[in-house]
């Protein structure tokens, strides 16, 4: 049905879209903490820093990060100095790339999530006894569990689709970092690969598909443990 | 014992009590809306942060100003029974009323608790689906069981109709005579002062009013009307022939009666017996049967 060229497309994807949102999701959560609940200096340039991948063309992010995580880049460069590693052409860079692109929509989902939460929830946890990193696994982080689900499944989705980062960060190569839409794209410029083409159109489409299906029958199940 | 002393200004409203609450003392903290009621409590919860001042429980310092000393909310162990409850949406009852016993000092009994608060059935529900005077037994069951040193209600039984209020009032009596701490009950209901509380002090924008016994508040509905009050038995005196009852009008001597000490009984008395005394000897107290509540035993 598939060929090998587009299973591997198609497995390299799921896997970039996994190591992306479980690499970020850690940080994100922490973040949307931050912009939800403290004020500080910078916070609004931080915010924006954060929204730019949302309304910067994909390929100028992806340049960005190849002048600085790229081997001849100021972090890049260090990085392959000290540690001897670099994700310049890399799947690691598809999650990089993918990662820093999904990153806003996901800090975006938890912190709404996060602005709803009662706060006098958590005052009454600590009158119970609980210091606030238990108040936040027991109180916080359960009631902003669809929140981070949602955010979770949009990074997963943005990663799925990313394009221009990842064509102009890690550039295209076959078995390391031609994604799904990579490789739709080389199908597409290839002469005679319009029907491989269009079937992994339809499997992006599928995935998309599972991936909503999925969110919203987990989202409605966590709704009903919360008693929504 | 609990000592307050804290002065807490916010813009133009200044807050500047003091006074004392023993164990086993129920203090009815009385006052108009804005008046600072909750604004107390918060402080002692450590909830909000006095300007000045010192908050001491049993020789244990809580807050003071002079010395820097400033304990953090988990630390207190004080039971805060909100006015709104704050169960946890996502949690069972049950996983509700364990949530505090984590600390090691809980001292309270599980089953002890649900059953005082009469919560058997419902340990397996979820909040949203209990009713607002099950939910403030939680709320208070929750309280109780994370080991607190002393109780702060804030008009527990402000969102619920008169029926249910006669329900927990007495769940609220039994408390201070089975864990024996001091209770902070913050109202603006006369009616359940005279239930349960033993002294009041009232608070004026942010000014203590009055202290008083119970006996002396003047609500003029009880004039000259019966007062019914739970009380426990505690023993018989053979000399006398009289049965002594402990209420939350002090001690009560009434005439020999069968039930055995623990039991408690539902008790009528005059109002106008009741003035200002620490126990009353009469023979115009009746003394009713009781079937809704159960005996606590020996």
């Amino acid at each position: 049905m598939l060929t090998p060229a587009e299973t591997e497309a198609l497995l390299l994807s799921l896997r970039v879209a996994v190591w992306c949102v479980v690499s970020t999701l850690p940080l994100g959560i922490g973040v949307a903490w931050l912009l939800a609940h403290r004020n500080f200096y910078g916070k609004n340039l931080l915010n924006g820093v954060l929204h730019l991948p949302l309304v910067l063309p994909p390929v100028a992010v992806g340049y960005v990060l190849l002048l600085t995580l790229g081997r001849n880049g100021p972090v890049g460069g260090w990085l392959y100095d000290t540690f001897g590693v670099s994700v310049a052409f890399t799947w690691q860079g598809a999650v990089v790339a993918s990662a820093v692109m999904a990153f806003p929509l996901m800090v975006r989902a938890i912190r709404l999530s996060l602005e709803t939460v009662d706060r006098r929830l958590e005052a009454a946890a600590r009158t119970l006894g609980s210091g606030p990193v238990r108040i936040f696994l027991t109180v916080t982080l359960p009631l902003i569990a669809p929140g981070v689900l949602t955010g979770s499944i949009l990074a997963f989705a943005r990663s799925l689709g990313e394009f221009g980062a990842t064509i102009t960060f890690v550039s295209n190569i076959a078995g390391e970092t031609r994604t799904l839409p990579l490789a739709l794209f080389t199908l597409a410029q290839t002469p005679g690969g319009e029907s491989g083409a269009l079937r992994l159109a339809a499997i992006s489409v599928a995935l998309a598909m599972i991936a909503l299906l999925a969110s919203e029958a987990t989202a409605g199940r966590l709704r009903h443990r919360l008693g929504g | 014992m609990l000592h307050v002393q804290v002065c807490r200004r916010l813009g133009t409203f200044s807050l500047d009590v003091s006074f004392n609450v023993e164990a086993n003392e129920i203090l009815a903290v009385l006052g108009p809306s804005g008046s600072g009621k909750t604004t107390l409590i918060n402080l002692l919860a450590g909830l909000e942060r006095p300007d000045s001042g010192r908050i001491v429980i049993d020789n244990r310092v809580l807050f003071d100003s002079a010395g820097g000393i400033d304990v953090k909310p988990e630390a207190r162990r004080i039971g805060y029974v909100f006015q709104d409850c704050r169960l946890f949406p996502h949690m069972s009852v049950a996983s509700n009323l364990r949530y505090g016993r984590h600390r090691r000092t809980s001292n309270a009994d599980f089953d002890q608790v649900v059953a005082l608060l009469d919560l058997q059935a419902h340990l397996g529900r979820r909040p949203l689906s209990l009713s607002g005077g099950e939910k403030q037994r939680v709320a208070i069951g929750r309280a109780l069981l994370s080991g607190p040193q002393i109780l702060l209600l804030d008009e527990p039984l402000a969102s619920i109709d008169q029926q249910r209020k006669e329900e927990i009032l007495p769940f609220i009596r039994r408390l201070r005579d089975e864990f024996d701490m001091p209770i902070v009950y913050v109202t603006h209901a006369p009616d359940e002062i005279a239930k349960i509380a033993e002294r009041t002090i009232r608070i004026e924008n942010g000014r203590l009013c009055e202290h008083e016994r119970i006996g002396g508040f003047g609500v003029p509905t009880f004039a000259e009307t019966w007062m019914e009050l739970i009380a426990l038995v505690r023993g018989h005196d053979e000399e006398t022939g009289m049965t002594v009852l402990t209420s939350s009008l002090g001690r009560l001597l009434v005439p020999r009666r069968l039930e055995p000490p623990g039991t408690l009984v539902r008790v009528s008395v005059a109002a106008r017996k009741v003035d200002p005394i620490a126990s009353t000897e009469a023979d115009d107290i009746t003394i009713l049967p009781l079937p809704p509540v159960a005996s606590l035993g020996p």
